[in-house]
Protein backbone atom coordinates (compact mmCIF):
# COMPACT_ATOMS: atom_id res chain seq x y z
CA UNK A 1 0.00 0.00 0.00
CA UNK A 2 2.80 2.34 0.84
CA UNK A 3 4.42 1.52 -2.43
CA UNK A 4 1.25 2.14 -4.41
CA UNK A 5 0.69 5.58 -2.74
CA UNK A 6 4.25 6.63 -3.54
CA UNK A 7 3.76 5.67 -7.15
CA UNK A 8 0.49 7.65 -7.29
CA UNK A 9 2.06 10.83 -5.85
CA UNK A 10 5.00 10.53 -8.15
CA UNK A 11 2.80 10.19 -11.23
CA UNK A 12 0.73 13.25 -10.27
CA UNK A 13 3.76 15.46 -9.78
CA UNK A 14 5.32 14.37 -13.05
CA UNK A 15 2.12 15.17 -14.97
CA UNK A 16 1.79 18.73 -13.66
CA UNK A 17 5.46 19.61 -14.11
CA UNK A 18 5.62 18.15 -17.60
CA UNK A 19 2.45 19.89 -18.73
CA UNK A 20 3.59 23.23 -17.31
CA UNK A 21 7.05 22.87 -18.81
CA UNK A 22 5.70 21.91 -22.23
CA UNK A 23 3.22 24.81 -22.30
CA UNK A 24 5.75 27.41 -21.17
CA UNK A 25 8.52 26.14 -23.42
CA UNK A 26 6.17 25.95 -26.40
CA UNK A 27 4.96 29.51 -25.87
CA UNK A 28 8.50 30.82 -25.40
CA UNK A 29 9.60 28.89 -28.49
CA UNK A 30 6.85 30.34 -30.65
CA UNK A 31 7.59 33.85 -29.40
CA UNK A 32 11.32 33.44 -30.01
CA UNK A 33 10.86 32.07 -33.53
CA UNK A 34 8.38 34.80 -34.43
CA UNK A 35 10.74 37.46 -33.11
CA UNK A 36 13.61 35.93 -35.07
CA UNK A 37 11.55 35.84 -38.26
CA UNK A 38 10.48 39.47 -37.81
CA UNK A 39 14.07 40.56 -37.18
CA UNK A 40 15.30 38.72 -40.28
CA UNK A 41 12.53 40.25 -42.38
CA UNK A 42 13.40 43.73 -41.14
CA UNK A 43 17.10 43.18 -41.88
CA UNK A 44 16.31 41.95 -45.38
CA UNK A 45 14.10 44.97 -46.03
CA UNK A 46 16.89 47.28 -44.89
CA UNK A 47 19.50 45.59 -47.10
CA UNK A 48 17.16 45.73 -50.10
CA UNK A 49 16.53 49.44 -49.56
CA UNK A 50 20.26 50.16 -49.38
CA UNK A 51 20.92 48.01 -52.49
CA UNK A 52 18.25 49.92 -54.43
CA UNK A 53 19.80 53.25 -53.49
CA UNK A 54 23.24 52.01 -54.59
CA UNK A 55 21.80 50.74 -57.89
CA UNK A 56 20.04 54.06 -58.46
CA UNK A 57 23.29 55.92 -57.72
CA UNK A 58 25.09 53.78 -60.31
CA UNK A 59 22.41 54.48 -62.93
CA UNK A 60 22.46 58.22 -62.24
CA UNK A 61 26.26 58.31 -62.42
CA UNK A 62 26.19 56.49 -65.77
CA UNK A 63 23.51 58.87 -67.08
CA UNK A 64 25.53 61.91 -65.97
CA UNK A 65 28.59 60.55 -67.80
CA UNK A 66 26.54 59.90 -70.94
CA UNK A 67 25.40 63.52 -70.98
CA UNK A 68 29.01 64.55 -71.61
CA UNK A 69 28.58 63.40 -75.21
CA UNK A 70 30.05 60.90 -77.68
CA UNK A 71 31.56 60.84 -81.20
CA UNK A 72 28.84 62.00 -83.56
CA UNK A 73 29.87 59.49 -86.22
CA UNK A 74 28.89 56.56 -84.00
CA UNK A 75 25.41 57.87 -83.21
CA UNK A 76 22.82 55.14 -83.99
CA UNK A 77 20.33 55.93 -86.75
CA UNK A 78 17.89 53.05 -87.33
CA UNK A 79 14.98 52.78 -84.84
CA UNK A 80 16.02 50.51 -81.98
CA UNK A 81 19.74 50.69 -82.76
CA UNK A 82 21.82 51.27 -79.63
CA UNK A 83 25.31 52.42 -78.67
CA UNK A 84 26.90 51.63 -75.31
CA UNK A 85 28.29 54.86 -73.90
CA UNK A 86 29.27 54.29 -70.28
CA UNK A 87 30.15 51.37 -68.04
CA UNK A 88 31.20 52.18 -64.47
CA UNK A 89 31.30 50.96 -60.89
CA UNK A 90 30.27 53.01 -57.87
CA UNK A 91 30.78 52.17 -54.17
CA UNK A 92 28.67 49.25 -53.04
CA UNK A 93 29.86 48.04 -55.44
CA UNK A 94 27.14 48.64 -58.02
CA UNK A 95 27.50 48.52 -61.79
CA UNK A 96 26.14 51.30 -64.00
CA UNK A 97 25.53 51.24 -67.75
CA UNK A 98 24.31 53.93 -70.12
CA UNK A 99 23.42 53.59 -73.77
CA UNK A 100 21.78 55.75 -76.40
CA UNK A 101 18.93 54.39 -78.53
CA UNK A 102 17.58 55.82 -81.77
CA UNK A 103 13.81 56.27 -81.73
CA UNK A 104 13.43 56.95 -85.45
CA UNK A 105 13.45 60.75 -85.38
CA UNK A 106 15.49 63.62 -83.96
CA UNK A 107 14.71 62.55 -80.38
CA UNK A 108 16.95 59.90 -78.78
CA UNK A 109 16.65 57.95 -75.55
CA UNK A 110 19.52 57.75 -73.08
CA UNK A 111 18.87 54.67 -70.99
CA UNK A 112 20.83 54.02 -67.81
CA UNK A 113 20.70 50.92 -65.64
CA UNK A 114 22.23 50.19 -62.25
CA UNK A 115 22.63 46.83 -60.55
CA UNK A 116 23.85 45.91 -57.10
CA UNK A 117 24.78 42.26 -56.77
CA UNK A 118 25.97 40.27 -53.75
CA UNK A 119 29.36 38.57 -53.55
CA UNK A 120 27.60 35.36 -54.54
CA UNK A 121 26.29 37.05 -57.68
CA UNK A 122 22.65 37.42 -56.55
CA UNK A 123 20.85 40.56 -57.66
CA UNK A 124 20.10 42.68 -54.56
CA UNK A 125 18.74 45.81 -56.23
CA UNK A 126 18.26 47.33 -59.67
CA UNK A 127 17.31 50.70 -61.13
CA UNK A 128 16.51 51.89 -64.64
CA UNK A 129 16.30 55.47 -65.83
CA UNK A 130 15.54 57.08 -69.18
CA UNK A 131 16.20 60.55 -70.46
CA UNK A 132 14.90 61.75 -73.83
CA UNK A 133 17.40 64.03 -75.54
CA UNK A 134 17.94 66.06 -78.69
CA UNK A 135 21.42 66.10 -80.20
CA UNK A 136 23.40 69.25 -80.84
CA UNK A 137 25.45 69.45 -84.05
CA UNK A 138 28.97 68.00 -83.71
CA UNK A 139 31.56 70.36 -82.23
CA UNK A 140 35.07 70.94 -83.59
CA UNK A 141 36.26 67.61 -82.13
CA UNK A 142 33.46 65.68 -83.83
CA UNK A 143 31.61 65.03 -80.57
CA UNK A 144 27.88 65.51 -80.18
CA UNK A 145 26.31 66.58 -76.91
CA UNK A 146 22.80 65.61 -75.87
CA UNK A 147 20.30 68.22 -74.69
CA UNK A 148 17.43 67.07 -72.39
CA UNK A 149 14.01 67.02 -74.03
CA UNK A 150 11.20 68.67 -72.01
CA UNK A 151 9.61 66.19 -69.57
CA UNK A 152 12.07 63.63 -70.87
CA UNK A 153 13.27 62.04 -67.62
CA UNK A 154 11.53 59.06 -66.13
CA UNK A 155 12.28 56.23 -63.75
CA UNK A 156 11.07 52.71 -64.44
CA UNK A 157 9.25 51.00 -61.60
CA UNK B 1 2.78 6.95 11.17
CA UNK B 2 -0.47 7.34 9.36
CA UNK B 3 -1.22 10.76 11.03
CA UNK B 4 2.25 11.95 10.26
CA UNK B 5 1.80 11.03 6.62
CA UNK B 6 -1.54 12.87 6.38
CA UNK B 7 -0.04 16.05 7.88
CA UNK B 8 2.88 15.88 5.62
CA UNK B 9 0.63 15.42 2.57
CA UNK B 10 -1.49 18.45 3.46
CA UNK B 11 1.56 20.56 4.10
CA UNK B 12 3.12 19.36 0.90
CA UNK B 13 -0.07 20.08 -0.99
CA UNK B 14 -0.28 23.63 0.35
CA UNK B 15 3.37 24.27 -0.44
CA UNK B 16 2.93 22.77 -3.89
CA UNK B 17 -0.17 24.88 -4.54
CA UNK B 18 1.60 28.02 -3.35
CA UNK B 19 4.68 27.33 -5.45
CA UNK B 20 2.54 26.42 -8.45
CA UNK B 21 0.55 29.63 -8.00
CA UNK B 22 3.71 31.70 -7.79
CA UNK B 23 5.22 29.96 -10.80
CA UNK B 24 1.97 30.36 -12.73
CA UNK B 25 1.78 34.06 -11.94
CA UNK B 26 5.42 34.49 -12.88
CA UNK B 27 4.97 32.55 -16.12
CA UNK B 28 1.81 34.49 -17.00
CA UNK B 29 3.65 37.73 -16.33
CA UNK B 30 6.57 36.72 -18.49
CA UNK B 31 4.30 35.51 -21.27
CA UNK B 32 2.18 38.67 -21.15
CA UNK B 33 5.27 40.87 -21.31
CA UNK B 34 6.71 38.82 -24.15
CA UNK B 35 3.40 38.94 -26.00
CA UNK B 36 3.21 42.69 -25.45
CA UNK B 37 6.72 43.22 -26.76
CA UNK B 38 6.03 40.98 -29.73
CA UNK B 39 2.82 42.75 -30.59
CA UNK B 40 4.38 46.14 -29.99
CA UNK B 41 7.27 45.24 -32.28
CA UNK B 42 4.92 43.88 -34.96
CA UNK B 43 2.80 47.02 -34.88
CA UNK B 44 5.85 49.25 -35.04
CA UNK B 45 7.09 47.27 -38.03
CA UNK B 46 3.69 47.60 -39.67
CA UNK B 47 3.76 51.36 -39.05
CA UNK B 48 7.29 51.59 -40.44
CA UNK B 49 6.21 49.60 -43.49
CA UNK B 50 3.27 51.98 -43.96
CA UNK B 51 5.67 54.92 -43.79
CA UNK B 52 7.94 53.34 -46.39
CA UNK B 53 4.97 52.72 -48.69
CA UNK B 54 3.73 56.29 -48.21
CA UNK B 55 7.15 57.85 -48.84
CA UNK B 56 7.73 55.67 -51.89
CA UNK B 57 4.30 56.48 -53.34
CA UNK B 58 4.71 60.22 -52.81
CA UNK B 59 8.18 60.16 -54.33
CA UNK B 60 7.18 58.14 -57.39
CA UNK B 61 4.05 60.27 -57.92
CA UNK B 62 5.97 63.54 -57.79
CA UNK B 63 9.48 62.83 -59.05
CA UNK B 64 8.85 62.70 -62.80
CA UNK B 65 6.29 65.53 -62.98
CA UNK B 66 7.11 68.18 -65.52
CA UNK B 67 5.57 70.91 -67.59
CA UNK B 68 5.77 72.71 -70.90
CA UNK B 69 4.00 75.56 -72.59
CA UNK B 70 1.73 73.32 -74.69
CA UNK B 71 0.45 70.67 -72.29
CA UNK B 72 0.80 72.70 -69.08
CA UNK B 73 1.92 71.32 -65.75
CA UNK B 74 1.64 67.67 -64.71
CA UNK B 75 0.97 68.88 -61.18
CA UNK B 76 -2.70 69.84 -61.33
CA UNK B 77 -3.23 71.10 -57.77
CA UNK B 78 -1.00 71.58 -54.73
CA UNK B 79 -2.64 71.65 -51.30
CA UNK B 80 -1.10 71.35 -47.84
CA UNK B 81 -2.45 67.83 -47.25
CA UNK B 82 -2.58 66.45 -50.78
CA UNK B 83 -2.12 67.02 -54.48
CA UNK B 84 -3.44 65.89 -57.84
CA UNK B 85 -1.26 65.14 -60.83
CA UNK B 86 -0.88 63.27 -64.08
CA UNK B 87 0.48 59.79 -63.46
CA UNK B 88 2.20 57.88 -66.25
CA UNK B 89 0.74 54.42 -66.83
CA UNK B 90 2.51 53.51 -70.06
CA UNK B 91 5.18 54.92 -72.36
CA UNK B 92 6.32 54.20 -75.88
CA UNK B 93 7.43 55.62 -79.19
CA UNK B 94 5.30 56.36 -82.26
CA UNK B 95 6.19 54.64 -85.52
CA UNK B 96 3.38 56.37 -87.41
CA UNK B 97 1.02 59.26 -86.75
CA UNK B 98 -2.14 60.13 -88.66
CA UNK B 99 -5.39 61.95 -87.84
CA UNK B 100 -7.42 59.82 -85.43
CA UNK B 101 -4.70 57.45 -84.26
CA UNK B 102 -1.17 56.84 -83.09
CA UNK B 103 0.77 53.70 -83.90
CA UNK B 104 3.16 52.89 -81.06
CA UNK B 105 5.92 50.32 -81.41
CA UNK B 106 4.97 47.23 -79.41
CA UNK B 107 7.09 44.92 -77.32
CA UNK B 108 10.30 45.41 -75.36
CA UNK B 109 12.10 47.78 -75.14
CA UNK B 110 9.63 50.08 -76.88
CA UNK B 111 6.42 49.75 -74.89
CA UNK B 112 6.57 49.91 -71.09
CA UNK B 113 3.24 49.74 -69.30
CA UNK B 114 2.00 49.35 -65.75
CA UNK B 115 -1.36 48.35 -67.21
CA UNK B 116 -3.31 48.43 -70.47
CA UNK B 117 -4.59 51.87 -71.53
CA UNK B 118 -8.30 52.46 -70.83
CA UNK B 119 -10.45 54.68 -73.04
CA UNK B 120 -12.15 57.55 -71.24
CA UNK B 121 -9.84 57.22 -68.29
CA UNK B 122 -6.46 57.80 -69.90
CA UNK B 123 -5.02 60.53 -72.08
CA UNK B 124 -2.07 60.48 -74.45
CA UNK B 125 0.84 62.88 -74.27
CA UNK B 126 2.75 63.02 -77.56
CA UNK B 127 6.13 64.72 -77.87
CA UNK B 128 6.68 67.11 -80.77
CA UNK B 129 9.74 66.49 -82.91
CA UNK B 130 10.70 70.16 -83.04
CA UNK B 131 11.25 70.27 -79.23
CA UNK B 132 8.38 72.67 -78.52
CA UNK B 133 6.89 70.24 -76.03
CA UNK B 134 4.07 67.76 -75.64
CA UNK B 135 0.47 67.72 -76.83
CA UNK B 136 -2.47 66.15 -75.03
CA UNK B 137 -4.99 63.88 -76.77
CA UNK B 138 -7.86 61.81 -75.39
CA UNK B 139 -7.77 58.04 -75.77
CA UNK B 140 -11.14 57.46 -77.44
CA UNK B 141 -11.24 53.67 -77.74
CA UNK B 142 -9.45 50.58 -76.52
CA UNK B 143 -6.01 50.01 -78.08
CA UNK B 144 -5.77 47.32 -80.73
CA UNK B 145 -2.91 45.55 -82.49
CA UNK B 146 -1.44 47.18 -85.58
CA UNK B 147 1.59 47.15 -87.85
CA UNK B 148 4.23 49.86 -88.26
CA UNK B 149 5.12 51.04 -91.80
CA UNK B 150 8.41 49.13 -91.47
CA UNK B 151 6.50 45.92 -90.68
CA UNK B 152 7.18 45.85 -86.94
CA UNK B 153 4.42 45.03 -84.46
CA UNK B 154 2.51 48.05 -83.17
CA UNK B 155 -0.23 49.10 -80.81
CA UNK B 156 -2.87 51.37 -82.31
CA UNK B 157 -4.04 54.10 -79.95
CA UNK B 158 -7.29 55.69 -81.26
CA UNK B 159 -7.66 59.37 -80.49
CA UNK B 160 -9.60 62.47 -81.49
CA UNK B 161 -7.25 64.61 -83.53
CA UNK B 162 -6.97 66.37 -86.86
CA UNK B 163 -3.99 67.05 -89.10
CA UNK B 164 -3.43 70.48 -87.55
CA UNK B 165 -3.13 69.12 -84.04
CA UNK B 166 -0.83 66.36 -85.34
CA UNK B 167 1.58 68.85 -86.88
CA UNK B 168 5.15 68.38 -85.69
CA UNK B 169 4.34 64.86 -84.51
CA UNK B 170 5.62 61.86 -86.42
CA UNK B 171 7.70 58.68 -86.35
CA UNK B 172 9.98 58.84 -83.33
CA UNK B 173 7.61 60.98 -81.24
CA UNK B 174 7.65 59.81 -77.62
CA UNK B 175 4.23 58.82 -76.25
CA UNK B 176 2.95 58.69 -72.67
CA UNK B 177 -0.34 57.29 -71.48
CA UNK B 178 -1.38 59.26 -68.41
CA UNK B 179 -4.29 59.52 -66.00
CA UNK B 180 -5.13 62.12 -63.37
CA UNK B 181 -4.91 60.96 -59.76
CA UNK B 182 -5.37 62.60 -56.40
CA UNK B 183 -3.27 61.67 -53.39
CA UNK B 184 -4.28 63.12 -50.03
CA UNK B 185 -4.95 62.64 -46.34
CA UNK B 186 -8.53 61.63 -45.65
CA UNK B 187 -10.57 60.74 -42.61
CA UNK B 188 -12.19 57.36 -42.03
CA UNK B 189 -13.25 57.70 -38.38
CA UNK B 190 -11.62 57.12 -36.01
CA UNK B 191 -8.48 57.06 -38.16
CA UNK B 192 -6.79 59.18 -40.80
CA UNK B 193 -5.34 57.51 -43.87
CA UNK B 194 -3.26 58.38 -46.88
CA UNK B 195 -5.36 57.56 -49.92
CA UNK B 196 -5.44 57.83 -53.69
CA UNK B 197 -8.27 58.10 -56.20
CA UNK B 198 -8.69 58.40 -59.95
CA UNK B 199 -10.14 61.75 -60.97
CA UNK B 200 -11.50 60.60 -64.34
CA UNK B 201 -13.71 57.86 -62.93
CA UNK B 202 -14.87 59.69 -59.79
CA UNK B 203 -14.07 56.64 -57.69
CA UNK B 204 -14.00 56.76 -53.90
CA UNK B 205 -10.61 57.34 -52.37
CA UNK B 206 -8.74 54.15 -51.53
CA UNK B 207 -6.43 53.94 -48.48
CA UNK B 208 -2.92 52.63 -48.92
CA UNK B 209 -1.01 53.79 -45.83
CA UNK B 210 -1.98 54.47 -42.24
CA UNK B 211 -3.37 54.99 -39.73
CA UNK B 212 -1.92 58.48 -39.51
CA UNK B 213 -2.23 61.32 -37.01
CA UNK B 214 -4.90 63.99 -37.74
CA UNK B 215 -2.18 66.11 -39.37
CA UNK B 216 -0.24 63.07 -40.52
CA UNK B 217 0.44 64.13 -44.10
CA UNK B 218 1.78 67.55 -44.91
CA UNK B 219 3.42 69.02 -48.00
CA UNK B 220 5.31 72.24 -48.70
CA UNK B 221 6.02 73.35 -52.25
CA UNK B 222 9.00 75.41 -53.36
CA UNK B 223 10.08 77.20 -56.50
CA UNK B 224 13.51 76.84 -58.06
CA UNK B 225 14.71 79.77 -55.98
CA UNK B 226 13.50 78.19 -52.74
CA UNK B 227 10.46 80.43 -52.28
CA UNK B 228 7.02 79.08 -51.41
CA UNK B 229 5.28 78.04 -54.64
CA UNK B 230 1.62 79.04 -54.85
CA UNK B 231 0.78 77.75 -58.32
CA UNK B 232 1.33 74.17 -59.55
CA UNK B 233 3.35 75.44 -62.53
CA UNK B 234 5.83 77.13 -60.18
CA UNK B 235 6.62 74.02 -58.14
CA UNK B 236 10.15 72.70 -58.56
CA UNK B 237 10.50 70.69 -55.35
CA UNK B 238 8.28 69.29 -52.62
CA UNK B 239 9.01 68.52 -48.98
CA UNK B 240 6.67 66.09 -47.24
CA UNK B 241 6.14 64.58 -43.82
CA UNK B 242 4.11 61.51 -42.87
CA UNK B 243 3.25 60.66 -39.25
CA UNK B 244 2.01 57.13 -38.64
CA UNK B 245 0.39 55.60 -35.56
CA UNK B 246 0.50 52.00 -34.40
CA UNK B 247 -2.86 50.28 -34.16
CA UNK B 248 -4.15 49.49 -30.67
CA UNK B 249 -7.52 47.93 -31.29
CA UNK B 250 -8.35 45.01 -28.96
CA UNK B 251 -5.59 43.48 -26.91
CA UNK B 252 -5.80 41.45 -23.74
CA UNK B 253 -4.35 41.42 -20.24
CA UNK B 254 -1.48 43.82 -19.79
CA UNK B 255 -1.66 44.84 -23.48
CA UNK B 256 -5.13 46.36 -23.21
CA UNK B 257 -5.08 50.13 -23.05
CA UNK B 258 -1.49 50.63 -24.15
CA UNK B 259 -1.03 53.98 -25.88
CA UNK B 260 -0.31 54.00 -29.64
CA UNK B 261 3.20 54.84 -30.69
CA UNK B 262 4.09 57.55 -33.17
CA UNK B 263 6.64 57.30 -35.95
CA UNK B 264 7.30 59.58 -38.90
CA UNK B 265 9.22 60.01 -42.13
CA UNK B 266 10.21 63.19 -43.94
CA UNK B 267 11.37 63.54 -47.50
CA UNK B 268 12.34 65.96 -50.21
CA UNK B 269 11.49 65.39 -53.86
CA UNK B 270 12.98 67.43 -56.69
CA UNK B 271 10.68 67.42 -59.70
CA UNK B 272 13.31 66.32 -62.19
CA UNK B 273 11.42 67.39 -65.30
CA UNK B 274 10.68 70.85 -63.91
CA UNK B 275 14.32 71.91 -63.93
Amino acid sequence: MTASRKVGKSEGRKGIALLLAVVVLSALGVISLTGLALARGERRAGLTAVARVQARAAAEAALADALLGWPAASTPVAPGQELLLVQLTVPGPAQGLARVRALGGPIYALEATGERVSQAGDLLGAARLELLVLLDPPDSTGATRPRPYPRGWRSFP
Amino acid sequence: MSLSRRGSSLFELLIALAVTGMLGTLAANILARAAFQLRDRSERMAAEHGLRVAASAVRSALESLGQDSMSGSDLLSNAAAGFSARATRAAGVACDVSPGRFLARAGSPWWNALRDPVAGRDSILAGALDSTGWRVFPLTAAPRPGVCPDGAAALELPTASDSASMASLGPGSPLRVVESVELRLYSSPPDQWLGMRLLATGQFIQPFAGPLTPTGFSLTYETRSGQAALLPADVASVSFRVEALTERAGGFGLIRGAAPRLDSVSGFVALVNSR
